[in-house]
């Protein structure tokens, strides 16, 4: 919740609950008072009430006293007494008629004997109460009042009755009736008791309830006529039943007209009457209720007053609160010129100031930060474009997928080759995105594309040979033969993709193809007249085409002989040149050497035995190695051969095997770097001359000895013996001196050769 | 007159000379000798005549060497002939698969004395 909101709340809650509480308490404690002011105002005012009652009483009675005593009536009541004549009677009326001293209006007089039988009265003579003997009794010495009662006009009046002297002799008794002015104008007054108070006065009827003697002031017809019956609850005239003197301060206290009241009872006892002043609870109260009313007002006031500073306040620290918030916001969002209106005082007015100066320094960060950042990216972009440039012009395809094998990356070489040059293809899968075929024309399974084998096994795949016969198909669906690298890329030891670069051998293919076919021709053209010649001769010679003599038989040897160096000139050389250009097929298979060497020994027995030369063999135990016998063989063709023609009559040939482990030394100058065959072919031969030991193994080199003791030598053969030996991964020496003889030494790895597609075998 | 031994040897050459010389040899040794100078010719007579032994070239207009084979073989009969390939080419890739596990003379290396004793050879002669 909002910082104004609770602020509000806080206040609110601060200022209303104890206000709340003085309210309540005030209000409270001002009802007592009043009850207890208007409750002492009430007993003053009963209290003087019930003074006024007694002196109006005394009124009455000094008064009717007075009269009495004035009109000498004792004496005319005993003159009539003692003659009973009319005219001392018709005197008291006389007198009589004369009655209204003061304010006092005695209306009437009736005049009772001793015995209380009535004698006269003035007027209509209508009370003719007989004064009974308990009252003769009760109280007949002295002025008393006698009644209240209302007269036949609904006039309420007053009787008192005393006795009537003479000479100190009591002779009879008068009863006056004058108006009860005296204590309705009590009754009648409502000084100082508001609108709803008032005093009234009761006294007991014969039956127990009350009745009211006076007027009431919501009743004034009440006088003498209106009761309490005895058994009403809660009615504050009870108290004259009980002639208690009470102050009544109880809720449930009501008046003749049911409504709550407060009453003060006093009690008259020479009458027996019952005074009680009343004021209604509400009257009290009701000044108490205008003050809570006013109270609530100014209350209400205060508080709108309050809440409305307090809302002011709050705004007024919020509002710069909320400006540094949207200041705060901005500088978030990077836009530094934010700044804060600078309150002059106070910590809020520091904040503010802090603000700004913070949002200045991250403004000329930030403007530094962009600039070198700018920079930066320049640099870097213009690199990348480098990069770029570099990259879409590398001549080959380029593919580069994630660990998934999907597209990271393809140049446009790659896209030119495989005819990918509309979409977009990052992000597939490669194996989708082209297809790969293997020699058998079939296309390669997405498990055995190189691609997910380098991503499996983390070692490069390469397929470079023109020989090799993969292709990509384009989108044409047209075959394109391919060499490739597939390597895998690296990154803190996990493989996270894989980069291949490959190109279209297509022309590669069609120059091999070409030259393929050119040695074939060349081949067939030139070996074709050479077979037709050596047949031909050959038929001669055995005399198919007849008798020849001697010397047509010498001439046809000599032809017959030439058309065989030929032959083999022509296979040495083609040889030759399938070894240059590297067209050999190679067909490795499990080949026991030693047996291929004894054949070649074999072939070459005629020869050896002819110039009667020793052979001596010695020759470990050697397993079959990997290896094409083809060319094989032509190794011991070759350097047996060699030995055999260049070693004199009776000469000596040794040929040795063994084998040798990596770390020996085949010679003071080679070690061997793999398990391999040493094989030794030497002879005391004719040997080489020193200055042309280094070429022996180029192509078509005779060493000078040699053409001068042999003719027919190619001087191909070491070359080729070479190249083979290469081919095998071994490798070839030898140590020669002139006529002491010459020794070959040849490593052949123990492990073979893989098979290497060619398109020719060697002759 | 020379006798015959009762084989029939077909050669299929297209070099005129080398067929000649061959079927002179061969004659002179007692064989019946078909000559053809194509594949065609000498599919034809082959499945005609039936040779013991067919000596057969591989570069050849018409139909080559291996087509003739092919479609030899097709043949009931063919499929059990007797045939020696004669060539001067064991380099051309195609060859070099075919000729490998087949049996081959490479003529510019045979002469033709060893020919007929191979040929003998093959019939069981000798």
């Amino acid at each position: 919740m909002s910082y104004k909101y609770r602020l509000f709340i806080f206040t609110f809650l601060i200022s209303f609950i104890p206000l709340l509480i003085i309210s309540l308490y005030s209000y409270n404690s001002l009802r007592v008072e009043l009850v207890k002011n208007n409750i002492s105002r009430l007993e003053v005012v009963a209290d003087t009430a019930k003074e006024r009652i007694n002196i109006a009483l005394d009124q009455y009675l000094d008064q009717a006293e007075l009269v009495t005593h004035r009109l000498q009536l004792g004496s005319y009541i005993n003159n009539f007494l003692e003659s009973e004549n009319e005219e001392s009677f018709e005197g008291i009326e006389d007198i009589l008629s004369k009655l209204s001293i003061n304010e006092l209006n005695f209306n009437s007089a009736e005049i009772y004997n001793l015995d209380g039988k009535h004698i006269t009265s003035t007027g209509q003579g209508e009370n003719q109460f007989n004064i009974n003997a308990d009252k003769i009794q009760a109280g007949g010495d002295k002025f008393q009042l006698n009644n209240i009662f209302t007269d036949k006009n609904g006039q309420l009046q007053v009787s008192i009755w005393g006795p009537l002297f003479f000479e100190n002799k009591k002779v009879g008794y008068i009863e006056y009736t004058a108006n009860s002015h005296l204590f309705t104008n009590i009754t009648d007054d409502y000084f100082l008791l508001g609108d709803t108070g008032e005093i009234t006065l009761l006294k007991n009827t014969q039956a127990g309830d009350a009745i009211f003697l006076t007027p009431l002031r919501f009743d004034k017809n009440a006088a003498l006529t209106r009761t309490v019956p005895k058994d009403t609850e809660n009615a504050t005239s009870l108290a004259t039943i009980k002639k208690l003197e009470e102050t009544l301060i109880e809720e449930d206290l009501v008046d003749y007209r049911g409504k709550p009241v407060f009453a003060v009872t006093r009690y008259i006892e020479p009458l027996d009457w019952s005074l009680v002043a009343k004021i209604d609870q509400e009257e009290v109260f009701s000044s108490g209720t205008t003050l809570l009313l006013a109270f609530a007002a100014v209350f209400l006031t205060t508080l709108i007053i309050l809440m409305t500073g307090v809302l002011v306040f709050t705004r007024l620290m919020t509002k710069p609160i909320n400006e540094l918030t949207k200041i705060a916001q901005r500088l978030r969002q990077r836009d530094f010129s934010a700044r804060a209106s600078e309150i002059v005082s106070g910590e809020l007015g520091i904040l503010s100031k802090t603000f700004n100066e913070m949002a200045h320094e991250l403004q000329e960060i930030y403007s530094n930060l962009d600039q070198k950042v700018k920079e930066r990216t320049r640099k870097i972009e213009s690199i990348e474009a480098e990069k770029e440039a570099m990259l879409s012009n590398i001549g080959e395809g380029v593919l580069a997928t994630d660990n998934k094998g999907r597209l990271l990356f393809i140049n446009r070489a790659a896209k030119k080759i495989l005819g990918l040059t509309e979409g977009k293809f990052t992000g597939k899968p490669l194996t989708r995105i082209v297809k790969m075929l293997s020699g058998e024309e079939k296309p390669i399974s997405e498990h055995n594309r190189p691609m997910n084998k380098v991503l499996q096994t983390g070692k490069p795949y390469s397929v470079t040979s023109i020989n090799n016969n993969y292709y990509y198909l384009n989108s044409k669906g047209e075959k394109i033969p391919i060499a490739f690298v597939v390597t895998p890329i690296n990154l803190d030891n996990r493989i996270i993709g894989s980069i291949e670069v490959f190109r279209d051998i297509m022309k590669e293919k069609e120059v091999d193809k070409a030259k393929t076919e050119f040695v074939s021709l060349a081949s067939h053209q030139l070996r074709t007249p050479l077979t037709m010649i050596s047949w031909y001769t050959e038929m001669l010679l055995t005399g198919d085409a007849g008798k020849i003599s001697k010397e047509q038989k010498n001439y046809l040897r000599e032809i017959y002989n030439g058309n065989k160096r030929m032959t083999d000139l022509v296979n040495a050389l083609l040889n030759v040149s399938r070894l240059d250009l590297g067209t050999i097929a190679i067909n490795p298979e499990p080949t026991d050497i030693l047996k291929l060497m004894t054949e070649v020994l074999a072939e070459l027995k005629p020869t050896i035995e002819k110039n009667k030369l020793s052979i001596k063999e010695k020759h470990e135990k050697i397993p079959a190695i990997h290896l094409d016998p083809r060319l094989m063989r032509i190794i011991y063709q070759n350097l047996i051969s060699n030995a055999v023609k260049y070693t004199g009559k009776e000469g000596k040939i040794e040929i040795n095997h063994t084998i040798m482990k990596k770390g020996e030394m085949a010679d003071k100058n080679h070690r061997i770097n793999t398990e391999s065959v040493l094989i030794t072919v030497s002879d005391n031969g004719w040997g080489i001359p020193k200055k042309q030991q280094e070429k022996i193994f180029t192509k078509l080199f005779r060493a000078d000895n040699a053409k001068l003791k042999d003719s027919s030598g190619t001087g191909l053969g070491l070359y080729i013996v070479k190249s083979v030996i290469e081919q095998f991964n071994g490798s070839v020496w030898f140590e020669s001196e002139e006529n002491k003889g010459t020794k070959f030494f040849v490593i052949i790895p123990a492990s073979g050769i893989k098979k290497k597609k060619g398109s020719k075998n060697l002759n | 007159m020379t006798k015959t031994n009762g084989k029939k040897i077909l050669i299929v050459e297209d070099e005129l000379p080398l067929l000649k010389a061959l079927s002179i040899k061969l004659t002179n040794e007692g064989f019946t000798v078909l000559q053809a100078q194509n594949g065609q010719i000498g599919l034809d007579l082959a499945l005609k005549e039936h040779p013991d032994l067919i000596l057969l070239d591989i570069v050849m207009p018409v139909m080559d060497g291996n087509t003739m084979n092919d479609k030899l073989r097709a043949d009931d009969w063919g499929r059990t002939a007797n045939v020696i390939f004669l060539t001067n080419v064991t380099d051309e890739n195609k060859w070099a698969n075919f000729l490998g596990g087949r049996h081959y003379l490479v003529k510019s290396s045979w002469t033709i004395e060893d020919i007929v004793t191979e040929v003998k050879k093959q019939l069981g002669m000798e």
